[in-house]
């Protein structure tokens, strides 16, 4: 039942229809059932969360409980939990077991929120499929042979599973809205600042996001409030008020303009995907929106801004990584330089020495100017599309990825078609702007995403559209097709 | 070759940028090496040895000479940005609107050394234990 989500859930908890241990144990039974098959899950944390739903029946019983009290949540192994291995999916960290807990996740239990287990994905969120796991990729519960998209796959996937009733999620290129598109289920990556980053671990500072993954866009409502606002340990966090975002839930779409960026529809979108949103925005425009033509002219330059500045940023993030702080070693190196070279080379997969390796070459010295600094201009070039797209309408809508999710396999042996698998929703993480993923349909029987972006810090209206389309339809209850017989 | 058929990577090459206006093809602005420099050179063997050595990544022969080749395609394609005239345009390094965030001096509650260090392979009465540098000094 917890692919009815968290709104529904509450209700049958506030009822007493249902217990916070009953739930949590049919989140423990499908994980045990089905995650042989998908491996979303790098581990579970059972007996935390038997206690922590014995604290959430508690306290429903008292009339105390948050907000997400009982409802059995995932997190991504990027979020620190205490006391709890995290791993970032990578061998650098295996056995490392933090010392605290990320702001957000701890808003979540301190909201009565259930942690049942930590989500495979792709090593320290680097990727579009979660195959870069160092612990093995992931499936799509709509086709076992396909991915689940990433970095956040494995939360996708399990929210997707009805392994638990939501997740969460981290975006640097579109972690959370691809896998979301890509697995069937709402994702929604906040303003930058919007959510603190304590606990994260870090890939890309000036692009990491916090968010979530859910069934039902009211349900991203209810996390986004309770994690959302400004925290004292990270200094990027925004100490602006939060916004009631379920006030915006029920507004609707009529007198909203949308813009359809005219760059997010050309050569290179699967057929089916073009179909599907544009029918979604035809419905829309039905419905009472006002859909006008906007551009985004610098858009195909994203995916290149973002593989100088990501990898940059990750390069100088991942030098903690020397084998003296934390995670894997090599004690029996002769100096501590040999030392780093077969900690960084045994412990970091393919993909996270690629990004190693273009992120310090393009902050050596000599190409610094030519790679990073140009590449901070054109993140400018992008923000400034935003901010003039935002001048004639209040929200843009369009795909989420071009294609549906692909074979497991399909872009292993070619690192450029894997990141141009992000170019619709990198533009966002470069200005800092919020969006989101609902899904709108099936092609040939996978899943489609439709993407709402809006102005920093209006995420209730990014919300409020999502929220309208999604009432149109009844995809979340759809059962993922490889799943149905199990 | 009908256009539906060319890979997305492909389509989105820079080789194939240069050559047509294919799928997601930048409409460059500038003439290209708006700030003097060229983008996109193949990157050799010693240059990844070297690059390799700045990041403490220990690499073997062979994925020195993938790398070579691979990193070559990616740097190709990020060279896309050379087309665009960015003289005028101020660098962004973050999207947030805080600037300068600063905190009272004030002592609050922390981990402690010994849980701080906890984590760490080696360590010592709250301290990493590491190798001695000496050697590498010369």
């Amino acid at each position: 039942m917890l692919e009815q989500g968290i709104v529904r859930l509450r209700e049958a908890l506030t009822r007493r229809e249902v217990s916070a241990r009953e739930l949590t144990e049919e989140s423990l039974r499908r994980i045990d059932d089905l995650d042989g098959k998908l491996h979303a899950f790098l581990r579970t944390t059972p007996e935390l969360a038997l206690r922590t739903a014995g604290a959430a029946d508690a306290s429903l019983a008292a009339g105390t409980a948050g907000p997400l009290a009982g409802i059995p949540m995932a997190i991504k192994d990027v979020l620190c939990l205490q006391d709890v291995e995290t791993t970032a999916s990578s061998k650098i960290l295996q056995g490392f077991v933090p010392p605290y807990t990320a702001t957000t996740v701890q808003r979540a239990l301190d909201n009565g929120a259930v942690p049942v287990g930590k989500t495979a994905c792709d090593e320290f969120a680097m990727g579009s499929s979660t195959e870069n796991s160092a612990f093995g990729p992931v499936s799509n519960p709509w086709d076992l042979g396909r991915v689940p998209g990433g970095s956040s796959g494995g939360s996708a996937a399990a929210v997707a599973a009805g392994q638990v009733a939501w997740a969460f999620g981290t975006d640097t290129g579109g972690s959370i809205r691809q896998p979301a598109a890509l697995s069937g289920v709402v994702g929604l990556k906040p303003t930058y600042g919007r959510t603190s980053r304590y606990g994260l671990i870090a890939f890309a500072s000036s692009l990491d996001h916090v968010g979530c993954l859910t069934r039902t866009v009211a349900d991203a409502a209810e996390v986004l409030q309770v994690i959302a606002g400004h925290d004292a340990l990270d200094s990027t966090s925004s100490p602006r008020a939060v916004d009631n975002y379920r006030e915006s839930l029920d507004v609707g779409i009529s007198g909203l303009r949308l813009g359809v960026p005219r760059e997010y529809f050309i050569e290179g979108i699967e057929k089916g995907v073009e179909t599907a949103v544009r029918g979604a925005i035809s419905e829309l425009q039905e419905a009472g929106a006002e859909v006008v033509d906007v551009s985004l002219p610098h858009t195909a330059y994203g995916v290149a801004i973002y593989y100088i500045i990501a990898p940059a940023e990750a390069s100088s993030n991942l030098a903690r990584y020397d084998g003296v702080r934390f995670g894997r070693s090599a004690p029996d190196a002769r100096s501590v330089v040999e030392q780093y070279l077969r900690v960084r080379a045994e412990g970091f997969g393919p993909e996270v020495r690629r990004r190693i390796m273009i992120g310090t070459y393009a902050l050596s010295s000599g190409y610094y100017d030519a790679y990073y600094v140009k590449a901070q201009k054109a993140r400018t070039l992008v923000k400034q599309d935003f901010e003039n797209a935002f001048r004639s309408c209040d929200l843009l809508v369009c795909p989420t990825s071009p294609t549906v999710a692909f074979p497991l396999g399909a872009k292993t042996q070619d690192p450029l078609a894997m990141y141009l698998n992000d170019v619709f929703t990198i533009p966002a993480d470069l200005a800092g702007i919020p969006a989101i993923s609902v899904p709108c349909g099936l092609s040939d029987g996978l899943p489609v995403g439709l993407q709402f972006m809006g102005p920093s810090w209006r995420e209730d209206v990014v919300l409020r559209a999502a929220a309208a389309y999604e009432s149109m339809h009844d995809w979340m209850t759809e059962t993922p097709r490889a799943l149905a017989a199990a | 070759m009908r256009p539906e058929s060319i890979p997305i990577a492909q389509r989105l090459s820079p080789s194939r940028v240069r050559s047509t206006k294919g799928a997601f093809s930048p409409q460059g602005s500038g003439g290209g090496g708006a700030d003097g420099t060229f983008l996109g050179m193949k990157l050799a063997a010693d240059q990844v040895r070297y690059v390799a050595q700045l990041a403490r990544l220990g690499l073997s022969d062979a994925e020195m000479e993938a790398y070579s080749d691979e990193l070559s395609k990616i740097l190709d394609y990020v060279g896309q940005l050379s087309q665009l005239n960015t003289d005028a345009i101020p660098p962004t390094a973050q999207v947030g609107d805080l600037h300068d965030v600063m905190r009272d001096d004030v002592v609050g509650p922390s981990l402690g050394a010994e849980v701080a260090v906890a984590g760490a392979p080696d360590r010592d009465d709250g301290y990493f234990r590491v190798k001695a540098m000496q050697d590498e000094m010369a």
